[in-house]
């Protein structure tokens, strides 16, 4: 047979052990450790500044243990080793380029999938393939047909997927989602989610010559998407924009959190809405429940954000309103209420911010216990596919009607076209 | 028009026009990136002209990609053939990506001529091939994978055992399906995901707490985690009854799908367990009971509150009768402090009333920090008149001078203004700095007042910045001020005859930075020119002149360039650039 148990599941198979005359307290979890059977081992994939950003926050776990990093750029793996080693006070975060060693390896339990957007999807499933967990930056697919390949993946290897829209976990965020969901703003009728304004570049940069493959392996950089010359300004994280490498037009920058976020607010986790219609100002999608979400462009996303929002609220704000009252917040963690409801929902977070900290804690503790955490590959599914959908609207510049069951647009092949894309052998969604 | 000047002008616009995706397509001297957007376009505008061009690209290791892509987005049945085709016609990673494609597409007539390529082919292709054919999800492609799962090779085996997973979607026989790949010699996650779709397909409860029970850890993980893609009504029961029977770790495994499960019925038998229950059961049962809520819930952790597990639970607990139970435990005397910080948390109405009369209690000093604490982010307008009064008590001396009540009430009163119509409370706060007796107070109140920027409160201000006594408390507390508007009552302080004093400067400095206006910002910073004297005033003022685009700020600054304190110099250099950079 050709099993491998996890280590932490080896150690809970055996029952009866010769007990040592003196076990170390760290080993038995006393003093504040967590023992290592109860520790989960993580491992980092395609991690540059966002996904610092999010180790940063995992390291301080104490029931977590990194332990290796793959990068396809050397100085990247390096930069993970240094803050790793640097945290643990030893030697021991190992490197490589090569993401297979690390699915391969049986103590790994989790992987962070922090790469660009064009693999978020593909190292998500073969994680999962390969019985990890993952935790996933956003957007976790480039078009609809890979967020249905990675949400489906999820459901065939039965493993715990998070993605990375933290702010269902910040406090401010899910006090304005249940003021909504409560009924406090009385019948909700319209969402707005804050987006860029969407564009894109199909040009190719100026060819370079590949530097040796040690210090970047473009090849396994571009992965999945199609070949093009190697240019220094790609790996360097100017792969923004970029039909390649970025599905959506920069629309699922701030569109994946607050799409996501009037998602929940609407209680539309199982569904999508049934119309987008762009305009210049923005994108108007309707649910089939009568709620209207409309996705406001802005010019100047981190300056002045009036008059669509209040910009003391800060960046990725949201506002729901119901004919009751509204509630808007953003990433200082004000929150803004107008109406009725203004004095009994008014109220002060003291800890603003945009910290993946608690979504990364209910990250583990789902590892731990096998629920599903509150980003889970479902909730993933449709707020990504909303935010493909309201994009193309925009693209195609017309109205598109969804079917959210079957997941494609109605009597549409023109946009129906650009559900799909072929990956680049032997690269496969389909594993 | 003669005719002749229309042909001509006719073939002017077609010399002109943009040439199309098929022409791009089929002329050699098209670059990569050229033919790269024409198979973009193509695709997306479903050109059917262009599937010859395409066809021929597949075999062209850079453009292949982006051709298949089209001709997947084209998916006639000319474009279908074309993919068919170059079965023959490529090799290596391009027919790898060909066999792809006709997966995508499921282009079923080539499980044939796949499954003969099979015979030959080497790991990459033959991983590729028998994708394609779980994909195709028939029947006969679904035999040639189950021959394959017993293969001697290992990665023929593995990619065999994907392609059943992928054919058993939806299959009618799917649990056979699930059967052979659970019983062959492939990798631990591929037999788990095919047992994991073996309970699902079931969808037999006892299936699933066989598994759940089962003394292989991994089985026993594989069982925790498909559970919660059961359907809820038939399994909350049978766990009921596995929990009474099962070891302390799998009960709290229980406990916690039975929070995902979400069946109130589960609470009074979670409930149950929790006598007995210690460390990570006792953890789970408490959350969740909090998320299943209802009367038992409610009944169950009130009393269990000063527990930070049930602390927690209480929080959100929906349930409306949780309000009630707490506030009658808190008049029965127990565990009061623990629910003057849940109440807070919960933040009802019956809850911040019985938070203010908690604050009015002078016996119990540790409950009044905590019920001020647990005000602070609740407190509004209706709130105000009680604070007030205990702020007012505080400045009065009536607490221990180390007592921390005094410093929480002026916080928490700061915030119920800030939530409150700023007319409304700041009327109330001048009327008690007016009637204040001692300069302490006075001050007190106004600092209150500044930050909530009431303007009626400036007159209260002015006796104070013209003591010498007061200016330099008096000044920093304006600089409180949300806005600008203190500054032109403090402008007023100096003269060429009277300099102001230096905190009257420093303040007026501040309030600069908050004004927006860069016309009424660039007086202000004219008229304090004449007072700024120190190498770090000039710093400080340079910098504010840096951020105020105007006509007149340029000569300001230019005027500083040539100090002799280096500081100075590189404080105008700075304000220069930065002025050039907000014109830009």
């Amino acid at each position: 047979m050709n099993s491998k148990p996890s280590r932490r599941q080896f150690l809970r198979t055996v029952s009866a052990v010769a007990v040592p005359a003196f076990i170390p307290a760290r080993a038995l979890g006393r003093d504040g450790h967590v023992a290592p059977s109860n520790r989960i081992t993580l491992a980092g994939v395609g991690i540059g500044p966002r996904g610092r950003y999010d180790l940063s926050v995992m390291l301080p776990e104490q029931d977590v243990h990194f332990v290796t990093i793959c990068d396809v750029q050397r100085s990247r793996r390096e930069a993970v080793k240094q803050m790793v080693d640097d945290h643990y006070g030893n030697n021991d975060c190992t490197m490589t380029r090569d993401m297979f060693e690390v699915y391969d390896r049986p103590d790994i339990d989790a992987v962070l999938v922090a790469t660009g957007d064009h693999w978020h999807a593909l190292a998500s499933i073969l994680a999962m393939k390969a019985g990890k967990d993952v935790y996933s930056e956003k957007p976790c697919g480039m078009t609809i047909g890979e967020v249905q390949a990675l949400s489906d993946a999820a459901d065939r290897y039965g493993r715990v997927f998070q993605a990375g829209t933290q702010r269902r976990s910040l406090a401010n965020f899910q006090y304005a989602a249940q003021a909504a969901i409560s009924g406090k703003l009385g019948r909700l009728h319209t969402l707005h989610a804050s987006v860029y304004t969407p564009s894109r570049t199909y040009d190719w940069l100026p060819a370079e010559k590949e530097p040796p493959i040690d210090e970047v392996d473009w090849d396994r950089w571009l992965g999945p998407s199609p070949w093009r010359p190697y240019n220094h300004q790609y790996v360097a994280g100017r792969w923004r924009g970029h039909y390649d490498f970025e599905g959506a037009a920069n629309f699922p920058d701030w569109g994946a959190h607050t799409v996501d976020l009037c998602q929940w607010a609407n209680q539309a986790d199982d569904t999508v809405p049934i119309t987008y219609e762009a305009s210049t100002d923005g994108i108007t999608a309707k649910y089939a429940n009568g709620v209207t979400l409309i996705c406001d462009f802005l010019p100047t996303p981190f300056g002045n954000r009036d008059p669509h929002y209040t910009t003391s609220t800060g960046t990725c704000p949201v506002r729901y309103e119901g004919e009751d009252g509204t509630i808007e917040t953003g990433d200082n963690g004000e929150i803004v209420v107008t109406g009725k409801a203004a004095k009994s929902l008014q109220r002060e977070f003291a800890k603003p911010g945009t910290s993946a900290k608690g979504h990364g804690r209910n990250f583990f503790d789902c590892v731990k216990s096998r629920e599903k955490p509150v980003c889970h590959q479902q909730v993933m599914r449709r707020s990504h596919i909303a935010c493909f959908a309201a994009q193309l609207s925009w693209e195609l510049d017309r109205k598109l009607t969804f079917d959210p069951k079957r997941e494609c647009f109605i009597q549409d092949p023109e946009a129906n076209r650009r559900i799909h894309r072929a990956t680049r052998a032997p690269w496969s969604l389909y594993v | 028009m003669k005719p002749s000047l229309l042909f001509f002008l006719s073939l002017l616009a077609t010399a002109f026009a943009e040439p199309s995706p098929q022409a791009i397509l089929e002329s050699p001297s098209s670059s990569q990136q050229a033919k790269a957007q024409a198979c973009r376009l193509a695709g997306e505008q479903a050109l059917s002209n262009t599937v010859p061009a395409l066809a021929n690209l597949v075999a062209d290791p850079v453009l292949s990609t982006y051709a298949r892509t089209a001709l997947e987005r084209i998916a006639t049945p000319e474009a279908k053939l074309a993919l068919t085709n170059a079965l023959t016609t490529t090799d290596g990673m391009e027919r790898v990506g060909v066999i792809q494609s006709l997966g995508a597409l499921k282009v079923t007539s080539t499980a044939k001529a796949l499954a003969r390529l099979l015979q030959r082919a080497d790991t990459t292709t033959s991983t590729a091939i028998l994708r394609t054919l779980g994909l195709f999800q028939t029947e006969q492609a679904t035999q040639v994978l189950l021959s394959q799962l017993i293969h001697q090779d290992a990665e023929r085996r593995s990619a065999a055992a994907v392609g059943v997973l992928l054919a058993a979607e939806g299959h009618a026989q799917a649990a056979l399906l699930y059967q052979a790949i659970a019983q062959a010699d492939v990798s631990a996650s591929l037999r788990h995901a095919a047992l994991r779709g073996l309970i699902l397909t079931k969808r037999s409860a006892p299936f699933l707490l066989e598994h759940i029970q089962s003394e292989d850890p991994q089985l026993q993980d594989v069982a925790l985690r498909t559970l919660r893609d059961f359907p809820p009504d038939e399994l909350a029961p049978i766990l009921h009854d596995a929990l009474a029977t099962v070891s302390p770790d799998l009960q709290t495994k229980l406990v916690q799908a039975l929070r995902s499960i979400g069946d109130p019925r589960s609470a009074p038998v979670v409930a149950a367990l929790l006598p007995e229950a210690e460390g990570a059961l006792r953890r789970a049962i408490l959350q969740t009971l909090g998320h299943l809520g209802g009367n038992v819930a409610a009944e169950t952790l009130v009393p269990l509150v000063s527990e930070s597990e049930a602390q927690a639970a209480l929080i959100t607990l929906q349930t409306p009768q949780t309000d009630a139970l707490l506030i009658d435990r808190f008049h029965s005397n127990q565990d009061r402090q623990a629910i003057v910080t849940v109440l807070g948390q919960r933040g009802s109405e019956s809850g911040t009333r019985l938070l203010l009369r908690a604050c009015l209690d002078p016996d119990q000093p540790a409950l009044v920090e905590a019920a001020l604490r647990a005000l602070r982010p609740l407190a509004g307008l209706g709130e105000l008149p009680t604070l007030v009064s205990i702020y007012g008590a505080a400045l009065h001396a009536f607490y221990p001078s180390d007592s921390a009540i005094p410093s929480l009430a002026r916080t928490t009163l700061a915030a119920a203004c800030r939530r409150s119509d700023r007319d409304q409370a700041g009327e109330t706060l001048l009327r008690k700095a007016t009637a204040a007796r001692t300069t302490d107070a006075k001050l007190a109140w106004l600092r209150l007042l500044a930050a909530i920027g009431y303007e009626p409160a400036l007159a209260q201000f002015q006796p104070l910045i013209q003591d010498t006594t007061t200016v330099k408390e008096a000044a920093s507390l304006l600089t409180r001020w949300p806005d600008s508007a203190p500054l032109t009552m403090l402008l007023r302080q100096g003269t060429a005859a009277h300099w102001p004093h230096a905190s009257i400067i420093q303040a007026s400095l501040e309030l600069v930075a908050k004004d927006k206006n860069p016309m009424t910002r660039i007086s202000s910073l004219k008229r304090l020119q004449p007072f700024i004297n120190s190498p770090s005033r000039k710093q400080r003022f340079l910098s504010l002149l840096g951020d105020t685009p105007h006509s007149d700020t340029a000569a300001i600054i230019q005027s500083y360039q040539n100090a002799n304190n280096t500081t100075v110099r590189e404080a105008a250099e700075a304000a220069w650039k930065r002025l050039k950079e907000t014109k830009r």
